[in-house]
C-alpha cells in the first residue's frame, strides 16, 4: 500500500524541520512532502510581522493555488506552516476534497480538550496575536468560552536567529514557569520545539506545540 | 526602482541554496523567491520515469513563479531539462533550466569541453542538454568527461571539505579542454578551490545562469 503522503506548505523554509521531527517522532510511515513559496511572505506580510485584515484578492488566489497544485502531487492531506496566513488558509481550503490544516488549529483543539483555561507562550508580541486570533476564530466557530493567560519570551527569537539555541530555550523555559494557571499550555511558533524538553513539568498542564497538535490531527483524521 | 524578482524553482533545498548564494555574489540587487516542490524528486527521480504529469507538474510551478510576479525565472532541478523546455513555451518571461546558461558560456569559450560530475547519471543529463543545444544550433563539440563517484558518498555524509578537495584533485587533470563544466549545483563551492588554469575557465550552472539573467533583465 502506498503510504499516506502529507503535503507540508510553508512561505519559509525555517518551519520544515520541525514539521518533520514531529512527523518522524509521532507518524513516521507517513510521507511529507515540502512545498515553499516565498512569494507569500514578500508580498503580504509587513515589516512588523503582521498581515492586513483585509488581504488583496492576489493572496487568496495564490493559496488556494498552492492547495489545488499539492492536492494533484498526490497529497491526502495538507498542513499550512505559517501561523500569520491562519484567516487565509481558512478561506483558501474551501472546496478543497482533502483536510488542510492550519498551523495552529491542531493544537488549538488540542488545548481545548483539556479545558477552557488556555495559557501561551510566545517569543514575539506579533505571534502572540496570531495565535490568539485564531483561538478567538475557533471559539467563535463553536461557540466556546475560554480565557487565556499568556507571556512573551521578548528576545527568545533574536536570540534563536542569532544562533544562540540554549539561550532561547531558557527564556521560553522562564516564561512557561510563569503560565501554570491554566488547563494546557502551547507554544506560538514552530521553532520552540526544543524547548519543550526542558519545560519544568506541571501537573494538569500540558505543553502543546504546533507541529505535534497537526501531526496528531491528521494523524486521527487519515489514519484512523 | 522596484527591485526585479527573479522565481528559484527547485526540487530540492540544496540546489537552491547554491543559486541563492550565486546572487548573492553577482547580483545581489535582485530580489530572490523560492518555489521548492519535493514531489519532483517523490515522484519522478532515482529510478522513476519522467511521465506526462511531471511536464504538468513543472508547466504549473513555473506559471506559479510568474503569476507571483517573477520576471525572470531559474529551474534547478538537472534531471529536469526536458520538461523545462516544455513547461516555459506559454510563459512570458524568460525561464533557465539548469544547465542552459552553462551551455551557453561553453560554446562561448571554444568547442572541446570538458565535463566534471559525481555522478553518472549527472552527466547523462548534462551531455543530453549539450546535445540538444547542439543540434538546435548546429554545433559540433567535443567531450572529455570524468566522474569522481567516490566523491559523492563523502559530501552525503557530510564532509564537504573533502568532497571538495577530492573535486579539485579531479579539475587538476582535466585540462586539454576550452573550458571545464561542473555538472551538479552541489559542485559550486569546490569551484573555490581548483588551481587556476589559463585559457580553461571553469563554469558552473548557478553562476552562469545568474549571469545569464542579469544580463537579460538588468541591461
Amino acid at each position: 500500500m502506498a503510504p499516506i503522503r502529507i503535503g507540508v506548505l510553508s512561505p519559509v523554509d525555517v518551519a520544515f524541520p520541525a514539521v518533520k521531527n514531529a512527523f518522524a517522532e509521532l507518524w513516521p510511515e507517513a510521507q511529507t512532502v515540502c512545498l515553499l513559496d516565498e512569494s507569500l511572505y514578500a508580498d503580504f506580510v509587513n515589516s512588523d510581522y503582521t498581515v492586513d485584515p483585509q488581504l488583496p484578492e492576489e493572496a487568496y488566489a495564490r493559496i488556494a493555488d498552492l492547495f489545488r497544485y499539492s492536492r494533484k502531487t498526490g497529497a491526502d492531506g495538507i498542513i499550512f506552516c505559517g501561523s500569520v496566513f491562519g484567516a487565509l488558509v481558512e478561506a483558501g481550503r474551501e472546496g478543497l476534497d482533502i483536510p488542510v490544516l492550519t498551523s495552529f488549529e491542531g493544537m488549538i483543539e488540542a488545548a481545548f480538550a483539556e479545558g477552557p483555561r488556555l495559557g501561551i507562550v510566545t517569543s514575539a508580541d506579533s505571534s502572540l496575536r496570531c495565535l490568539s486570533d485564531d483561538v478567538d476564530r475557533y471559539a467563535q466557530a463553536r461557540d466556546l468560552d475560554y480565557t487565556i493567560v499568556s507571556e512573551i519570551a521578548d528576545g527568545a527569537f533574536q536570540k534563536v536567529v542569532a544562533g544562540d539555541r540554549d539561550g532561547a530555550d531558557q527564556m521560553i523555559v522562564d516564561a512557561a514557569a510563569s503560565v501554570t494557571e491554566c488547563d494546557s499550555l502551547m507554544l506560538g511558533q514552530f521553532s520552540m520545539g526544543s524547548a519543550v524538553g526542558k519545560i519544568a513539568k506541571v501537573p494538569g498542564r500540558p505543553v502543546l506545540t504546533a507541529p505535534q497538535g497537526a501531526v496528531e490531527k491528521l494523524k486521527r483524521l487519515l489514519d484512523g | 526602482m522596484a527591485k526585479i524578482r527573479i522565481g528559484v524553482v527547485s526540487p530540492m533545498a540544496i540546489a537552491s541554496d547554491a543559486v541563492n548564494a550565486a546572487f548573492a555574489e553577482l547580483w545581489p540587487e535582485a530580489e530572490v523567491i523560492n518555489l521548492l516542490d519535493e514531489s519532483l524528486y517523490a515522484d519522478f527521480a532515482g529510478g522513476k520515469q519522467v511521465t506526462e504529469e511531471t511536464y504538468r507538474r513543472v508547466a504549473a510551478l513555473l506559471q506559479y513563479s510568474q503569476d507571483s510576479g517573477a520576471q525572470g525565472i531559474v529551474f534547478t532541478g538537472s534531471v529536469f531539462g526536458r520538461t523545462v523546455e516544455a513547461g516555459r513555451e506559454n510563459l512570458s518571461v524568460p525561464v533557465l533550466t539548469s544547465h542552459e546558461a552553462m551551455i551557453e558560456a561553453a560554446f562561448d569559450c571554444g568547442s572541446r569541453f570538458g565535463i566534471l560530475t559525481t555522478a553518472a547519471g549527472s552527466l547523462r543529463c548534462l551531455a543530453d542538454d549539450i546535445e540538444r543545444y547542439a543540434q538546435a544550433n548546429g554545433l559540433t563539440y567535443t567531450i572529455t568527461d570524468h566522474i569522481e563517484d567516490a566523491a559523492r558518498p563523502v559530501i552525503l555524509a557530510g564532509d564537504i571539505e573533502r568532497h571538495d578537495q577530492m573535486v579539485a584533485d579531479a579539475a587538476a587533470k582535466m585540462t586539454d579542454c576550452d573550458c571545464l563544466l561542473l555538472g551538479q549545483f552541489s559542485m559550486d563551492q569546490a569551484a573555490k578551490k581548483f588551481a587556476d588554469v589559463p585559457g580553461r575557465p571553469v563554469l558552473t550552472p548557478p553562476r552562469t545562469a545568474v549571469e545569464k539573467l542579469k544580463r537579460l533583465l538588468a541591461g
